[in-house]
């Protein structure tokens, strides 16, 4: 049996030059990192798991000293290294998670979601931890983007004006009106314009290109209205033209005019 | 009894070079030809460390032990290396260390890049007219010609699915690249180029376009469908704004036409591709909890909307964010727009 223990630890792998037996001195720091490379490696990923210790980086330095333990199962102290880090993972975790949940249970999302990150970074198969953050960022995507316009330039007569039914030649022009809207969802204010506006060439009728641009002026003069208030001014009275039944750059258009640079007291959707 | 405990230990130590796992016929067919074997320095389930040998790359190596040198980002991403070298041993994981990729200091994002039209400019994207919503050949030679120089790796939209599990991990520089609409463009200029480099890209088209103007016609997705280098899913069928509601609308007028912009292109497209529709891009990015629950009975796995940011493993699957490429982006505008990362602010 110990013929068969012996093997165990000598074979299926050389043993780094010169690293003691386990029998004869279990210290690591006989490893010399300049004699071979499984040597060197082994100084390397001690050092390593040392320095995440240091940074309290607990989970990759217990991915590290199981790493030493298979390259020298003969060194007891890897051993002992790597469950004393466990050890201090399971506590880390144990004082995390009700954090975590109390954060939660008062609506707290960022910082419950950070709570449970660092459950994650100590235990990356903490499925607990792991579903309790995917149930936050449903919570997230609820409250910031399910249902509504991701893009919330877009008035709904815009957009519904844009889904009346269109034949095949007609697509492209579909196209153009989710283009703009995407464009002006991002700040590029000025690109949609002009797609929408070349829009308007081509066809003076088209009500949906109309009503968007009408609303991209408009957010484009509230992303002026506090540095450049004449140029915010001008993008209004735009919006006014282009949809004079839209009530809400109308006001907007007064407030400005009459000298205050306030927000608007209702967003346009 | 004992003797052959021991004749047993000392056959499997004997043994450096350990069976590679079962690999489809395909992959063993490609598969390089293993130089002469290294040194296996230790092993257990978890863990193999192993001392290449000269002419070892990383793909040798995964070949060798993940049973496919495609796997080779395991290796390399372990050990926070691009090469193999004689003198420096690897630490090769069987099985995944942390395949959520949540560490103290930052977790794993993957970007889902949100392309449109294509063009033959060598300028910003304003070859024909559509400002920028056209990539230029020349911006996306260069967009794709970055990634490939930079170790990313463009993987298949599919291969999210079980990241966002937890069952498997993705290379740390992911990236998936979508291509929304159906416009011809996308044969005639990217699919080249995405030929050129190898990268797999989704197309969502809404199937009301096959065939219009500027679209792509069925025979054109057919080539595109067996390139192996295209998935072909759903963008609707009418690309209107699917959250858009009348007032007064009946429930059951609007769950019918959610019914038939949800299950129509998928079918329509199921039938005339050899594809299997299970991914959906939003038209305009919007959806509402009516349209996901439509989509998970119709056994979607993924949705995507124009929300931007990379999408961590927590991110919800029919949800995921994308982050929109124009025309006149440069290449330093474009490497910011690549969100591999988070920082974590651990309290």
């Amino acid at each position: 049996m110990l013929v068969a223990i012996a093997c165990v630890a000598g074979c299926g792998s050389t043993p780094p030059a010169g690293a003691p037996t386990a029998s004869i001195d279990d210290s690591p720091q006989a490893a010399d990192a300049t004699r071979s490379p499984p040597a060197a490696f082994e100084q390397r990923q001690r050092d390593r798991a040392l320095g995440f210790m240091r940074q309290k980086r607990f989970a990759e330095a217990a991915v590290t000293w199981e790493v030493l333990g298979v390259l020298r199962p003969d060194v007891g102290e890897y051993r002992e290294r790597l469950a004393e880090t466990q050890r201090q993972i399971d506590a880390a975790v144990a004082e995390r998670l009700p954090r975590a949940a109390q954060a939660a249970q008062r609506g707290d999302i960022d910082a419950a979601t950070q709570h449970y990150l660092a459950v994650l970074a100590l235990q990356p198969q903490n499925e607990p931890a792991a579903d309790a953050l995917r149930a936050l960022e449903r919570e997230r995507n609820k409250r910031n983007y399910l249902g509504k316009y991701s893009r919330f330039t877009i008035t709904r007569r815009a957009i519904a004006d844009a889904e009346m039914p269109a034949n095949a030649g007609h697509m492209a022009d579909r196209n153009d009106i989710e283009h703009a809207a995407l464009l002006a969802g991002d700040g590029e204010f000025d690109e949609a314009i002009g797609l929408l506006e070349r829009r308007l060439v081509a066809d003076r009728r088209d009500a949906a290109a109309r009503r968007l641009l009408a609303s991209v002026y408009y957010r484009k003069a509230e992303s002026l209205s506090s540095r450049d208030k004449s140029a915010a001014v001008a993008a209004l009275e735009k919006s006014v033209r282009l949809d004079p039944v839209e009530p809400i750059a109308a006001a907007r258009l007064r407030q400005l005019k009459g000298g205050s640079v306030a927000a608007p007291a209702t967003p346009v959707r | 009894m004992m003797a052959c405990a021991i004749v047993g230990v000392i056959a499997a130590c004997a043994t450096q070079e350990p069976a590679p796992p079962a690999m489809p016929a395909s992959k063993a067919a490609v598969a390089v030809a293993l130089p002469t074997a290294g040194r296996v320095l230790g092993r257990s389930d978890r863990f193999v460390i192993y001392q290449p040998a000269a002419g070892d790359t990383l793909r040798s190596i995964a070949a060798r032990f993940l049973g496919s040198e495609s796997r080779d980002w395991v290796v390399g991403d372990f050990n926070g290396t691009a090469q193999a070298d004689v003198d420096r041993p690897l630490v090769v994981p069987l099985k995944p260390v942390n395949p959520i990729g949540v560490y103290a200091d930052q977790y794993q994002t993957v970007p889902i890049l949100c392309y449109h039209r294509f063009g033959n400019g060598n300028g910003n994207g304003n070859g024909n007219g559509n400002g920028k919503m056209v990539i230029s050949t020349a911006n996306f030679a260069a967009q794709l010609d970055w990634l490939a120089r930079n170790d990313y790796h463009v993987i298949p939209l599919s291969q999210l699915v079980a990241f966002l599990e937890g069952r498997q991990a993705v290379p740390k520089r992911s990236v998936v690249i979508t291509i929304d609409d159906g416009y011809e463009s996308v044969y005639r200029y990217a699919l080249p180029l995405l030929r050129k480099y190898g990268f797999a890209a989704t197309l969502f088209v809404y199937t009301d376009f096959i065939g219009a103007t500027d679209a792509l016609s069925w025979a054109q997705l057919q080539d595109m469908a067996a390139s192996g280098l295209v998935d072909v899913q759903a963008h609707s069928k009418t690309h209107r704004n699917l959250i858009e509601r009348d007032a007064g609308d009946p429930d059951e007028r609007y769950r019918q036409m959610l019914e038939t912009e949800v299950r129509g292109p998928r079918e329509t497209l199921e039938r005339r591709l050899p594809v299997q529709v299970r991914h959906y891009a939003f038209p305009y990015g919007d959806a509402n909890q009516s349209l996901l629950d439509l989509l998970a009975r119709q056994r979607y796995q993924l949705g995507l909307t124009v929300n931007p940011g990379g999408n961590a493993f927590f991110a919800q699957p029919l949800m995921l964010r994308r982050t929109m490429i124009y025309g006149d982006q440069d290449l330093g505008t474009f490497k910011l727009k690549l969100q591999i990362a988070r920082g974590s602010m651990l309290p």
